[in-house]
């Protein structure tokens, strides 16, 4: 992984040129080489998912096979030759690589020690829109695609660092789907980027559709629950991850992307919240990790202390409780049972309704049925509210299969409630706490930072601390180059 | 069939929050019941106390010992030191003290639960919810339990510290005099008293091996003692301020009426004490889990037949018989209560005796740079 041993030099020999620079940028999927002239005398090499190659054909290599039938050549009357490409000489394969980096395309010439770089950028600019499953107020509004080059070209886009690896490789007996593994190579854990390499290539299978296969096949512990890796439409989630000395796998086909290692934290962040200041994204935080304690334990909750230890309930609240279910036909547990279950089955009929439908729906079961349900005295009063904040609770997470994995917890923790109260509540959320304790993704604690505790990564956990606060890179992913930033303090600061 | 020796490492932040986890939630409840009753107003001086002339003297033996015999449980060092059959008999009386230690705090605990939380249930499924939830956590490994401890330590001790603080609104000084005792033997008294708190440190001897780097432990065995000291004498400070030492030496869980006078008004809970409740569950249960933990893997070391997760399952029905015992029984009481008071003799004393047969017999071990 180390680019020391390769050469940057622009030798005499255009073969070893074209090698080495392909070696400086790992080989890369998206790197394309090719020789033209009757002793390939000439080779050009540039990254498919950076350049248009409708203008590269026409601007530089219909120009230049023209050229190499007419005359003996020479890199300064290529150049001359074609004024518009905006040609910027090339001292070193450093330069090249940055310049490829950029969609440029790099021109090398046998027997010459210098290069040329040319202008044919062009990447993806068919229609890019925003994730649905991850929308946000603030910041960019930039989803994947559903084609692997093109994903590549946007992450390049937000990382133009020549460390930054594209390695590549085929998955599915049948599908042949392409897949790539980006990590910064000075940055990544050299022993997670050979873990990831390791576990895809022991996929065997006919076919993959989608990077959900992937994420299921590869995952620590397949029986668990928990989701182990994590998925993203958003590029700009990718990259910060890619910085943080994460692996990012890329399906092609699929616009999902994969980053691993992940933590239980991770899956509570927000894009957004390192868009805003950290007042907001910690106040945000701290109310998204209270909404999703509610979403798994409300239920149980009420029901421990409506229907089990009514005693520890203030009177009034347990007198008003117990007066709005006064005629009420069934027990309470079976009461939030049922309504849980009815609120889940309206959510996955709204997810497949189209957008107007599902408003209609939504009205129809949460307006219409609830009040019916109350006033037919079928459903108490209470029992609706606390369902009805639970579903609200329930969607404070930005993670959507963290939102099921608790949806499906939370029916654990209202049996352990209904027979055993404040006791079987606890003892169901100490077993659940130790099942995720249990758990690895590649190698890292699935509780990190909480366990083992990290202080210094506390800081980035309920609350955020500012940029200005965090010089280093998480120690969760054991980053090889940890320091993130050199400081930003300001002259005029106030030392406050 | 062979014994699975486990292979892992934790670092001291995992260590260390499970032993506090677990001696905090322990001694929450009932230690100021045998302090008080050994030194009436001012119980809070056992803790130092005990710490001075007991717990820190153990915890360095205990360091000492696994400095000298690397990679081995206080078990297996009784194997080295005292050869394979004194060694494992030793050992299985010091594992068998351990498991009727376990199975009286169990059987506390269910009663605690039944008695405040569930006084309609039958007590026989509690003690079985209990036993098998713990031994649930015991069998998932070392890792799982330290890092279960770690994820709940800091909610579990914000908790602790914010209604202990507002409990210290009812605290009347006049119940806290004399500060200091005249008698010098009452100290002594107290901190034997105290001892029953610091118990579940004892059990570090059976997972020091797995610490990595070794060297840590003493510095972060003495954050550890120091936090510990600070929340029981806390605690007991302010259940004899509000209480008084009289009615602490009657009442077996004092600490319970400190959490109940809380009052926070117009709280959703009329008692904040129900927080405390499932702190102190949430804490002692995976204080048990690591207690079960520790002694099915001395087992499966002294017996090599079995590795430890077979012995996490033999264990619970063992326990679970003694925790059933009748508890109107004068035997019983006696039993137990002679267990509560005096397990912390053989938790500390065997690592004592170890080292000093160490020093007799000439088993020298390995020194620390060849470890």
């Amino acid at each position: 992984m180390s680019d020391e041993h390769i050469s940057t030099k622009i030798h005499k020999t255009l073969a070893a040129n074209l090698k080495n620079l392909s070696a400086f940028l790992g080989d890369p999927i998206d790197l394309n080489i090719g020789y033209y002239g009757n002793a390939s005398s000439v080779g050009i090499a540039f990254l498919e998912s950076l350049v248009n190659e409708t203008d590269l054909k026409t601007n530089l290599i219909n120009p230049l096979v023209q050229l190499l039938n007419e005359s003996k050549i020479s890199l300064d009357k290529i150049t001359s030759m074609l004024p518009e490409t905006g040609a910027r000489p090339l001292t070193d394969l450093e330069g090249a690589a940055s310049d490829l980096l950029e969609g440029r395309t790099v021109l090398f010439l046998d027997g010459e020690t210098g290069a040329f770089s040319y202008r044919t950028q062009g990447w993806a600019k068919h229609e890019i829109k925003e994730p649905k499953s991850e929308e946000v107020i603030r910041g960019p509004r930039e989803g994947f695609t559903e084609t692997l080059n093109e994903n590549i070209g946007m992450i390049r886009r937000w990382i133009e660092d020549c460390r930054l690896r594209a390695d590549h490789m085929k998955i599915g007996r049948r599908t042949q789907t392409k897949v790539a593994i980006m990590y910064l190579s000075d940055v990544a854990q050299p022993y997670i980027v050979q873990e990831v390499k390791k576990r895809l290539s022991a996929i065997d299978i006919d076919g993959i559709i989608e990077s959900g296969y992937i994420e299921q096949l590869i995952k620590d512990r397949r029986a668990s629950v928990f989701p182990l890796t994590q998925s993203t439409e958003r590029t700009d989630k990718v990259a910060a991850g890619i910085l943080e000395g994460r692996v990012a796998i890329l399906v092609d086909k699929s616009p999902f992307v994969i980053l691993v290692p992940v933590t239980v934290n991770e899956l509570y962040q927000s894009s957004e919240d390192y868009s805003v200041d950290f007042w907001l994204a910690s106040f945000s935080r701290l109310l998204r990790l209270f909404g999703n304690v509610l979403a798994v334990g409300l239920p149980g909750l009420y029901v421990a202390l409506a229907a089990v230890n009514p005693e520890l309930l203030p009177t009034q609240m347990a007198l008003a409780i117990a007066g709005s279910r006064a005629h009420a036909p069934l027990p309470l547990v079976a009461e939030v049972f049922i309504l849980e279950v009815a609120v889940g089955i309206f959510y996955e009929a709204g997810m497949r309704l189209p957008g107007k439908l599902s408003q209609t729906l939504e009205i129809v079961a949460g307006v219409i049925l609830g009040l019916v349900g109350v006033a037919s005295g079928f459903v108490s009063s209470a029992t609706t509210i606390v369902v009805a904040f639970t579903a609200i609770a329930s969607y404070t997470g930005p993670y959507y299969t963290m939102g099921i994995v608790w949806r499906i917890l939370k029916y654990i923790m209202l049996l352990a409630a209904s027979i055993f109260g404040f006791f079987g509540l606890t003892v169901a959320g100490v077993l659940i706490l130790a099942q995720t304790a249990d758990l690895k993704s590649f190698g890292v604690s699935y509780l990190a930072p909480w366990a083992p505790l990290q202080w210094p990564e506390l800081a980035d956990a309920p609350i955020r601390m500012p940029f200005w606060m965090r010089w280093n890179r998480p120690k969760t992913y054991r980053p090889q180059d940890s320091l993130r930033s050199g400081g930003t303090k300001r002259e005029d600061d106030e030392d406050d | 069939m062979r014994m699975t020796k486990e292979q892992t490492a934790i670092g001291p932040w995992l260590l260390i929050p499970v032993l506090i986890i677990a001696a905090i939630g322990h001694g929450m409840l009932n230690m100021p019941h045998f302090v008080a009753k050994a030194m009436g107003n001012n119980a809070y001086w056992a803790f130092p106390v005990a710490v001075l002339l007991f717990v820190g003297p153990a915890m360095a033996v205990i360091y000492i010992l696994a400095q000298r015999f690397p990679g081995q449980t206080i078990i297996e060092q009784g194997k080295t030191i005292l050869g394979p059959f004194f060694g494992t008999v030793t050992g299985l009386g010091y594992l068998g003290c351990l498991i009727f230690f376990l199975a009286i705090l169990t059987r506390d605990v269910v009663n605690m639960a039944s008695v405040y939380f569930l006084f309609q249930s039958p007590i026989y499924a509690l003690a079985l919810v209990y036993l098998l939830s713990a031994a649930y956590l015991a069998s998932r490994g070392i890792e799982t339990i330290t890092r279960t401890a770690s994820m709940m330590l800091i909610p579990a001790l914000l908790v602790l510290l914010i209604l202990t603080a507002v409990g210290f609104q009812n605290v009347s000084l006049n119940n806290l005099k004399p500060v200091f005792t005249p008698r010098l033997s009452d100290y002594l008294i107290g901190a034997k008293g105290a001892m029953q708190n610091f118990y579940m440190l004892g059990f570090v001897a059976m997972v020091l091996p797995f610490l990595k780097p070794l060297n840590s432990f003493p510095r972060f065995a003495g954050g550890t003692i120091l936090l510990l000291l600070f929340f029981l004498t806390l605690i007991t400070v302010g259940t004899i301020g509000v209480t008084g030492p009289e009615f602490l030496s009657r009442f077996a869980y004092p600490s319970l009426v400190l959490f109940r006078l809380i009052n926070i008004p117009n709280s959703l809970l009329e008692q904040a004490g129900i927080i405390i409740g499932i702190a102190w569950l949430v804490m002692i249960l995976v204080g048990t889990g690591f207690g079960h933990y520790a002694v099915s893997l001395g087992l499966s070391q002294a017996i090599p037949c079995w590795n430890y997760k077979k012995f996490v399952w033999i264990l619970v029905p063992i326990k679970f018989y003694l925790i059933m015992l009748p508890a109107g029984v004068l035997a019983t009481k006696t039993i137990v209560d002679f267990v509560a008071q005096n397990a912390w003799i053989p938790l500390f004393g065997y690592p004592l005796f170890l080292w000093i047969a160490a020093l007799i017999f000439n088993k020298k071990g390995v020194s620390s740079r060849a470890a």
